[in-house]
C-alpha cells in the first residue's frame, strides 16, 4: 500500500492551515481527529526536526512579550507538494480498503 | 518554571550534550521546555494542581533519556558532514572552471566546441573529483540534491573566468600592434619553412635506416642506402639555420644522427593527455594568450660508426597517424597555429572570451547534469543511522 500513515502527514496536514508551534500542533491533531489520534510529545519534535531538515517545513523563533521565544513552524512549498501526494496516497488507500470491506459487507447483507 | 520541569530540562540537556552541536541542543531544550510550560498552563487552567500538572506534562514526554534518544534518532547524523562536502564540491567546481578556463584557454580557442566541451572536459580529473566526491557524497549524506548551489557555483566559475579573460593582465592578440604581428608572422613562416625542410630530409634519411611500425617492429632496412643518405642529406640539415638544427658533442666528423630531442617525450605526453599542440620549445615571440609558436629544434651529433647513426635514425622514427616523424607533425601544428593566429588577431577580447567560455560552459553543464542525476539517485539510498551506538553511549 502506498500510504505510509505516519506522523509526518499529520503534521503537514495541520500546518497546511496555518503556522503553529509544537504544542499547538499536538493539540490540533488531537482536536481535529476528535481525540482519536494523538501524536506523543516524544515523537513530535523528532518528526518536526526531520521535516525541517528535509525542507518540508520551515521554522522561526517568534519573540513573545514577557515570555520565552516560541518556535513556530510553517509548511514550505515542497511540504505542500508532499502533502498533496500524501493525501492522494491516503485516498487511494481508503478507496482500496473500502472496495474490499464494502464488498464483503454487501455479500454479508445478501 | 517549577522544579520538576527544571529537573527534566537539565536532564535532557545533559543527555544531549556532546551528541549534537551546542546550538541545536540549546534550541531543542528550549523548545521542549516551552512545550512543557504551555502544557502545564493548560492543565492548571483545567483545574489541575500545579505540581500534578508538571508531573503530567513531563510524563507525556517520557523519561528524559528516552526523549533524548528519540530526538537523536530523528536527526540525520550525516547532515553536517554532507553539507561540508557539498560546499567543498561547489568550491571545487568554481576553482576547476576558473583554472580550466584560464590555463587551457589556448586549447579552447583552437579546438571546436564539440571537441573540447564533449571530450577534454569529461577527462578532467579535478572536475570529477569536485563534482563526484563533493556533490554526490554530499547528496548521499544530506538526502538533498543541491541544485541551486550547484548551478550558482557553475555560474560563479564562469563569471570569474569571463572577468579574467576580459580584464586580466595577460597580453592578448587584441593588444598586439599590426606591425608586431606581421613581424611575428614572418618569423613563424620562416620557422615553418625550415620545419618542412627538416621533415622532408629527416624522412628521407630515416626511411632506409629502418621504419618502425606501431608495434615497434622494423619493417624495412637498407643499410647501404641509409649510409648514402646520411652522407649526402646530413649536410643539408646542417645548412639549415642554427636556431633550428644544432650539433652536440665533441665529435666533428663521422655519421650524423639525431639525439636528445628533448621535446619528443613531452610532445607525446601532451598529445596523449590533452591532444594538445606541443609548445614552448624555443623562443617565444609574442605572449599571446600564453601560447607560443611551436618552434622546431633538431639535435644531431656525429657518431663514430655508421651502424650507431643508423640505429639513432631508426629508433627515432615513429609512425603517428600517417606522419613519419615528429617534424612533419610539428609542421602541421605550426600551420594550425598560424591559421588560428590570423583568425584570433582579428577578434576582440570579448570575442575571445566568448569563444573560450562557450565550450567550457557547455562541457561543464553536461557534466553537472550527469552528476545531478547521480546525486538524485544517491538520495534514494537510506541513511546508515548510528542508532545503536547512540543507545550504547546514553545507556
Amino acid at each position: 500500500m502506498a500510504f505510509k500513515g505516519d506522523n509526518d502527514a499529520l503534521i503537514l496536514g495541520v500546518l497546511a492551515e496555518r503556522a503553529l508551534h509544537g504544542y499547538e500542533i499536538s493539540k490540533q491533531i488531537k482536536l481535529k481527529s476528535k481525540g482519536s489520534l494523538t501524536l506523543p510529545e516524544n515523537k513530535l519534535y523528532p518528526a518536526l526536526h526531520k521535516l525541517e531538515e528535509q525542507g518540508l517545513i520551515t521554522a522561526e523563533w517568534i519573540p513573545q512579550h514577557g515570555k520565552p521565544d516560541r518556535k513556530v513552524y510553517s509548511i514550505s512549498p515542497e511540504g505542500t507538494l508532499e502533502l498533496h501526494q500524501q493525501r492522494s496516497a491516503w485516498q487511494t488507500f481508503v478507496s482500496n480498503i473500502n472496495s474490499v470491506m464494502m464488498d464483503a459487507k454487501a455479500k454479508e447483507g445478501k | 518554571m517549577a522544579k520538576y520541569a527544571d529537573w527534566y530540562t537539565v536532564e535532557l540537556d545533559g543527555y544531549l550534550k556532546g551528541r549534537v552541536s551546542d546550538v541545536h541542543r540549546f534550541h531543542a531544550v528550549r523548545e521542549i521546555s516551552n512545550h512543557i510550560a504551555e502544557h502545564v498552563d493548560e492543565l492548571i487552567e483545567r483545574g489541575m494542581d500545579s505540581v500534578d500538572a508538571e508531573k503530567a506534562a513531563i510524563a507525556s514526554f517520557g523519561p528524559p533519556r528516552n526523549a533524548a534518544l528519540n530526538f537523536l534518532q530523528g536527526r540525520n547524523p550525516w547532515t553536517k558532514l554532507g553539507n561540508i562536502l557539498l560546499w567543498v564540491g561547489c568550491i571545487g567546481i568554481v576553482a576547476t572552471i576558473c583554472f580550466t578556463g584560464i590555463f587551457f584557454q589556448n586549447m579552447m580557442l583552437y579546438r571546436p566546441w564539440s571537441e573540447y566541451g564533449s571530450y577534454f572536459l569529461p577527462i578532467s580529473a579535478g572536475l570529477w573529483v569536485a563534482m563526484g566526491i563533493g556533490l554526490a557524497f554530499g547528496a548521499l549524506m544530506t538526502k538533498k540534491v543541491a541544485v541551486k548551489r550547484l548551478f550558482s557555483s557553475w555560474m560563479v566559475g564562469l563569471m570569474l573566468t569571463a572577468g579574467y579573460l576580459l580584464a586580466g593582465p595577460e597580453k592578448h592578440f587584441a593588444d598586439v600592434v599590426p606591425t608586431q604581428f606581421e613581424t611575428a608572422m614572418k618569423g613563424w613562416q620562416e620557422g615553418h619553412t625550415a620545419t618542412l625542410k627538416i621533415a622532408k630530409l629527416y624522412d628521407s634519411i630515416a626511411e632506409p635506416s629502418g621504419i618502425q611500425d606501431v608495434n615497434g617492429q622494423n619493417v624495412a632496412q637498407d643499410r647501404t642506402l641509409a649510409i648514402e643518405r646520411i652522407r649526402t642529406l646530413g649536410p643539408q640539415l646542417l645548412a639549415i639555420k642554427p636556431s633550428y638544427v644544432s650539433v652536440r658533442g665533441k665529435e666533428t666528423t663521422g655519421f650524423l644522427g639525431p639525439v636528445d630531442n628533448g621535446y619528443y617525450p613531452y610532445h607525446q605526453y601532451a598529445q596523449a593527455r590533452y591532444g594538445a599542440d606541443p609548445y614552448r620549445i624555443g623562443m617565444d615571440e609574442l605572449p599571446v594568450t600564453g601560447h607560443a609558436f611551436p618552434w622546431t629544434r633538431l639535435n644531431l651529433q656525429y657518431f663514430k660508426t655508421a651502424d650507431e647513426a643508423i640505429e639513432a635514425w631508426s629508433s627515432s622514427s615513429r609512425y603517428f597517424g600517417g606522419q613519419t616523424n615528429e617534424f612533419s607533425q610539428m609542421a602541421v601544428h605550426q600551420e594550425l597555429f598560424m591559421g588560428n593566429a590570423k583568425e584570433i588577431v582579428e577578434m576582440s577580447r570579448a570575442q575571445v572570451a566568448f569563444r573560450t567560455l562557450g565550450p567550457l560552459a557547455g562541457g561543464t553543464l553536461g557534466m553537472l547534469l550527469l552528476v545531478l542525476i547521480v546525486s538524485w539517485l544517491l538520495t534514494k539510498i537510506p541513511n546508515v543511522t548510528l542508532h545503536s551506538s547512540f543507545r550504547r553511549k546514553i545507556a
